[in-house]
């Protein structure tokens, strides 16, 4: 059994009198360690996907497993506790706290998780010990980007999920963020889940699951992942 | 606006209909708030006007300082303006009810002028038949079908006014110049007006009117507390100041010869009286005297027969000695008798051998000159015999009456003896004798200077009657009319400060909900605008004119704020005026009139004043935004920089707190306006709370130290004020008696009338004149000291946690002969300070004054008092004060009412009242505060309520993102509800010690705008009050708090994945 299994997952929305089926029927495995890009257009059900996986939002029918537990049957407070432990999260718009500096934007999610790793060490790794005590409006996008990736490792969580990682970034602080993103990736052996639209950036990934109208539409395993140096768009 | 912006317009509203209403509630509280209270003056005043309309008040009273004669009324009735006119006797009277005095008032029946209006049984049909007031009735406990007499409280008869002087009550009634209990004063009994009564105007025995009522020509169209009538009335009052003058002089005239007459009898009369009473004592002196000399006769024989008694008594020893001795004597008188009669026997015998031997030699004839020889030796010894014969019979009698002697000294002595036995007994008797009668000298002595001293007395009363009578005369002034409008009518006067009291409180209280309005509407409309940036951009950027974007932010508060002032004043002026007049119905309980009108003056202010707040408000957070460049509206707004706060240089707190602590810390710091608000909605709530039970506190503080710090007596009665010196001498020592009074204190109490000026005549402020018998004892039984500390309470609180003990009475003022003391809250009114003069009449019409320094001020809550010495008293009207009352201390374990009952049984005491029953009287009288206290407590709640709700609301929804982002992160709900609250504690607390501060500040101004002339509220707050307020104030925040919680667990985390709007 694969580390991360997604099976005959549907979710579906009621808009007024119209069912809308956001997903339909998605199956997929994800093993441990690996760099999955999630790939699809707009209004494919990406973000629907990365919801149930993120434990923000429940699934309508079939499983998710994650290390072992079925978290489609948690309820709120069981799917805080995922959150809290076992997930880091890495958002589009940063989503820092702006009233915290760097260090304690990242103190701030050590201070809640089970096994936190330090938070000035994190720093350093993401490459910004020196900028520690500077709030977020003093930094620039990538650099927010780092903190932010710096928070969720700080939890040590059991996978990173991002959602367009550098979707707000110029070309090259975005490659130097995928970079950080590859590097935890290889170097900690964290599972790293990448959804974004831009196809361009699925040569670096181990997996790719593309998603089209809800549905898988295929699933390619790269067997030599280039490094984002060697990827252009 | 174009067609499809007003659609959009009506689309706003609707799909935010929870901030439309919100500024919608927020405009009606302020608005309900300011226009309720600003037309509760007028509603009491409408209401007040409607009432004396519909019982034709007076317009105007002339009261003359000798009365008014037919004559006087037929000449106000032609003056010009004057609709009626009518001529009424009102008298003070003294009516005593199981051993309680009330004060009466007797009023004539009216004709149409103050129209008294009986509410149950009927009107008087008799002379000897009357109404009673409601008052009345509850203080002497009489019914409809009882009877009750009247005294006059002088030595004046009661008939030189009345024509009865005992009535029955045949109904109750009501009259609208008295609305509430409070009558006014009177020149007998305790001074204060109890009740009174209406009896038929043929029931009074005079013809001279003590007051003519009148009613003006078209004054009843008029507002009887507005300009125009005081104009109109001022008019005719003129006129009538005009004729005053000439009707003075004739009734001067008048009664000047009516008094010469009866003052010369009264001289006549008094002069008999005291030849008689003289010749009276002169005889009892006399026979005074001649006992006198009686006892003195018997006391000097006694003396000598004493002194015989002891002469005696010594010469016993010297005639037993004397006795002794002649015993002595008598055994050596016996012893030489026995000797003489040997010597003679022998003498004899040998005189017998001689003769033998003689006659043997004549016989013998021996020769003769041997019968010779023998002859002359027998004669010789014949001779010795006979010599020592006699020397035995000379013996035997010596012994004899040495005999004599000796029995006749035994028998005296024996007589002495038994005579000395008797002595002690026999001087007893005699002693005791004569020690009664000295008694009983000495007792007709004292009756005699009693008598004498009581003759002397009443004579010397009588006396200074008539001096004072006539100086009086002499003295008599020219009397005066006073002319008073309806001001003088104490219930009146004391309506209209009550309904400017409501009127000043309408100026502050809605200002704290027109600036809270103000603040909420504000912050809603920026949030409003600031969370519609990109359409404004869009909207800039399609090249919509920058009024036609504003208008719509303007007209969406507009409306918002209209409904809010229709609704608000509709609420508003039509229940709390309503609301008001009830809880001031229940103080003056005639008043039946309810006019509540729309107070269109106050409305139109409400809601102009809160539609340009919120439409300013409004325009104030558009144009901010509409400086800027469409393009840079239309990118996210750039979150609000973090900063680095004061805190964080102290490290070793700063290390030690979470990051939750460090976001609320910097995020107080961060939104000044938010913090601001919450601070100034919080305080005011707890600076409302605060009033609500600053006003019971002051109010019952009042009573409590009037009674407990001020007043250290338990009790005063009052004194019969025609009680003569001897029968206050036994008075006194009756009191004395009662074992439960363990001291007392006579003193002097009238009423008197002052003001700052010589020249003012109206509008004098009454208060008690007390001159103290002893003014160094007095000062148990009223504490005379200055007030200090105004939180005498929380002082001593720090103190007692100093380990200090309470604050001890302050050092007292010493009343001296240089001025007087005056009460506080007098000092107040008169509007001097120590130092200043004030200028003191006797009566409303006294026309002398007497100017007087005020030398102290002390602390005192409840009614007025102005301390003089004795001398200073004499000094001023040249006779000794009257002590007219007695403060008594009871005992505090004594039955205070069986003490009461004995006292009033005392000859010469006509009333007492105990402290502790005016301190419940004024305690059930507070519980009308109750209502005000409500209103302050709910006013406070919405306030707590509108402001805190609103203020989380803005909060919750600008940092919704970030919430989201927490709680994506994995907090638990609680967790973040905490990192919401921390920072709302943190405010609350601030605001609460802000509210303190403002409450104090407020319940201040309101305890000195509420005040009426008579009573002064205390100052300060109880730490209970202020405990409670704060706890109410972390409750409303707290319900706020628990409301949000909810709202906080509805935020959708997966908001924190979108972009920024």
């Amino acid at each position: 059994m694969a580390f991360i299994e997604l099976n005959d997952v549907v979710k579906t929305y009621k808009m007024g009198e119209v069912e809308i089926k956001a997903v339909d029927n998605i199956t997929f495995p994800i093993e441990k360690g690996e760099f999955v890009v999630i790939v699809g257009p707009s209004g494919a059900g990406k973000t629907t996907v990365l919801n149930i996986l993120g434990g923000m939002d429940t699934a309508t029918s079939g499983t998710i497993t994650v290390d072992g537990e079925n978290i489609s049957k948690f309820n709120d407070k069981e799917l805080t506790r995922y959150r809290r432990d076992e997930v880091g999260f890495v958002f589009q718009f940063y989503n820092l706290i702006q009233n915290l500096t760097a260090a304690e934007n990242v103190e701030m999610a050590a201070q809640i998780a089970n096994n936190p790793i330090d938070p000035a060490k994190i720093l350093g790794e993401v490459g910004l010990g020196s900028r520690a005590g500077n709030f977020p409006s003093q930094l620039s996008g990538g650099e927010q980007q780092r903190v932010s990736i710096a928070r969720a490792l700080a939890k040590n969580p059991k996978l990173l999920l991002c959602d367009e990682p550098t979707g707000a970034l110029d070309y090259i602080t975005g490659k130097s963020i995928l970079k950080l993103l590859q590097d935890t990736c290889r170097e900690k052996g964290m599972t790293v889940i990448v959804i974004t639209h831009n196809t361009a950036i699925t040569p670096m990934a181990d997996k790719i699951v593309q998603i089209k109208n809800g549905q898988v539409d295929r699933i390619l395993i790269n067997a030599e992942p280039k490094p984002v140096e060697q990827i252009e768009w | 606006m174009t067609k499809s912006l007003r659609k959009e317009f009506f689309m706003e509203i609707k799909k935010s209909v929870s901030r439309f209403i919100s500024i919608m509630l927020i405009v009606t509280l302020g608005v309900a708030f300011f226009a309720g209270i600003r037309s509760s003056s007028p509603a009491m005043k409408d209401s007040a006007d409607a009432q004396y309309d519909k019982e034709n008040l007076m317009d105007i009273r002339v009261v003359g300082t000798l009365g008014l004669t037919e004559t006087d009324l037929s000449k106000i009735r032609e003056i010009d303006g004057v609709k009626e006119a009518e001529g009424s006797f009102t008298t003070d009277f003294i009516c005593h009810v199981n051993s309680k005095e009330v004060v009466t008032k007797v009023i004539s029946m009216p004709q149409s002028i103050n129209d008294v209006k009986c509410t149950e049984g009927r009107y008087p049909e008799q002379y000897n038949e009357c109404l009673a007031s409601r008052e009345f009735l509850e203080e002497s406990g009489l019914k409809i079908g009882d009877y009750m007499t009247l005294k006059t409280g002088t030595s004046e008869s009661i008939f030189d006014t009345l024509a009865a002087e005992t009535y029955t009550i045949v109904g109750i009634c009501s009259s609208s110049y008295f609305l509430n209990g409070n009558m006014g004063t009177a020149t007998v009994g305790d001074g204060v007006v109890d009740g009174y009564v209406v009896i038929p105007k043929e029931s009074f025995a005079t013809t001279v009117y003590t007051s003519v009522y009148l009613t003006v020509d078209g004054a009843k169209q008029l507002n009887c507390f507005g300009d125009e009538y005081s104009n109109l009335i001022n008019g005719v009052e003129e006129k009538l100041n005009e004729i005053a003058e000439n009707r003075c002089e004739v009734r001067y005239s008048e009664v000047r010869s009516q008094t010469t007459e009866l003052l010369t009898k009264a001289s006549n009369k008094y002069n008999s009286k005291k030849a008689i009473a003289e010749s009276e004592l002169e005889k009892a002196y006399q026979e005074l005297v001649d006992s006198e000399e009686v006892l003195n006769e018997s006391k000097k024989i006694f003396e000598e027969k004493k002194k015989m008694l002891e002469d005696a008594e010594t010469e016993i020893p010297l005639s037993k000695q004397r006795i002794a001795e002649a015993r002595q004597t008598v055994e050596q008188l016996r012893k030489l008798r026995s000797a003489a009669s040997v010597s003679a026997e022998k003498a004899e015998s040998e005189a017998l051998t001689y003769y033998n031997n003689w006659k043997n030699l004549a016989q013998n004839g021996a020769p003769e000159d041997q019968v010779k020889d023998a002859e002359t030796k027998y004669n010789t010894l014949a001779t010795l015999a006979a010599f020592y014969q006699k020397q035995v019979e000379d013996y035997t009698e010596k012994i004899d009456s040495a005999t004599k002697e000796i029995e006749d000294g035994e028998k005296l002595i024996n007589e002495v003896q038994s005579s000395l036995a008797n002595k002690d007994r026999l001087l007893a008797e005699t002693e005791k004798q004569i020690s009664d009668a000295e008694i009983q000298l000495q007792r007709g002595k004292e009756q005699y200077e009693i008598a004498k001293q009581d003759a002397v007395d009443e004579f010397s009363d009588a006396e200074l009657e008539l001096r004072n009578a006539e100086t009086r005369l002499n003295n008599m002034e020219v009397p005066e009319w006073h002319v008073l409008d309806r001001s003088s009518i104490e219930s009146y006067a004391s309506f209209l400060t009550d309904a400017q009291s409501i009127g000043a409180l309408g100026t502050v209280f809605p200002l704290i909900f027109f600036l809270v309005a103000a603040l909420v509407s504000l912050t809603t409309m920026t949030r409003m605008v600031e969370e519609q940036r990109t359409q404004i951009g869009t909207l800039k950027a399609l090249g919509y004119s920058k009024t036609s974007i504003i208008s719509k932010y303007i007209m969406y508060a507009f409306l918002a704020s209209l409904a809010g002032c229709v609704i608000g004043v509709l609420i508003g002026e039509f229940t709390i005026p309503y609301f008001i007049l009830r809880a001031y119905k229940m103080a003056y309980y005639n008043l039946k009139q309810t006019v509540v009108r729309l107070n269109v003056y106050s409305a139109l202010a409400a809601s102009v004043l809160a539609i340009l707040c919120t439409c300013l408000a409004s325009f104030a957070a558009c144009y901010r935004e509409l400086k800027s460049a469409a393009a840079e509206l239309m990118r996210p707004k750039s979150p609000k920089v973090g900063k680095r706060i004061l805190i964080e240089r102290m490290k070793f707190i700063w290390d030690r707190l979470d990051f939750t602590q460090k976001a609320a810390c910097r995020n107080l710091f961060r939104y000044k306006r938010r913090f601001f608000m919450t601070l100034f909605g919080v305080g005011g709530c707890m600076a409302l709370l605060l009033v609500g039970f600053g006003i019971n506190d002051s109010v019952s503080s009042m009573a409590k130290n009037q009674y407990g710090k001020i007043f250290k007596y338990d009790a005063v009665v009052s004194v019969d004020s025609t009680i003569t010196r001897a029968g206050r001498r036994a008075m006194i020592s009756d009191v004395q008696d009662i074992t439960e009074i363990t001291d007392f204190a006579q003193a002097h109490r009238s009423i008197i009338y002052s003001a700052n000026n010589s020249k003012q005549i109206e509008d004098l402020k009454y208060a008690y004149l007390v001159v103290p018998n002893d003014a160094e004892n007095f000062e148990n039984f009223v504490a005379i000291q200055p007030r200090n500390g105004e939180n005498r309470g929380i002082k001593n609180i720090i103190n007692l946690v100093r380990g200090k003990g309470t604050d001890a009475a302050t050092d007292g003022l010493v009343l001296g002969d240089d001025g007087v003391i005056i009460t506080e809250k007098y000092a107040q009114l008169l509007n001097v300070g120590i130092g200043d003069s004030i200028f003191i009449r006797q009566s409303e019409s006294d026309s002398a004054c007497k100017e007087v320094k005020v030398s102290g001020i002390t602390e005192n809550y409840m009614f007025n008092y102005i301390y003089m010495s004795r001398s200073l008293y004499s000094y001023f009207y040249g006779e000794e004060p009257d002590s007219n009352i007695l403060m008594i201390k009871f005992d505090s374990k004594a039955d205070t009412s069986a003490a009461v009952d004995s006292i009033l049984k005392i000859t010469g005491i006509t009333s007492a009242t105990l402290n502790d029953e005016m301190l419940e009287d004024i305690n059930s009288m507070t519980g009308r505060l109750v209502f005000i206290i409500i209103m302050m407590i709910v006013a406070a709640a919405l306030l707590a309520f509108v402001v805190i709700y609103n203020l989380n609301n803005i909060n919750i929804s600008e940092r919704r993102r970030e919430l989201a982002t927490i709680k994506l992160l994995g907090f638990y709900d609680d967790e973040v509800a905490k990192y919401v609250y921390r920072e709302n504690i943190v405010l609350t607390v601030l605001g609460t010690i802000l509210g303190v501060i403002l409450g104090i500040i407020l319940h201040r101004f309101v305890m000195n705008t509420v005040e009426t002339d008579v009573y002064m509220f205390g100052r300060s707050l109880k730490i209970l009050s202020v405990l409670i307020s704060a706890v109410l104030t972390v409750i409303f925040s707290m319900l706020v708090n628990v409301i949000m919680y909810y709202k906080l667990r509805k935020i959708d985390m997966v908001e924190s994945l979108k972009s920024v709007e």
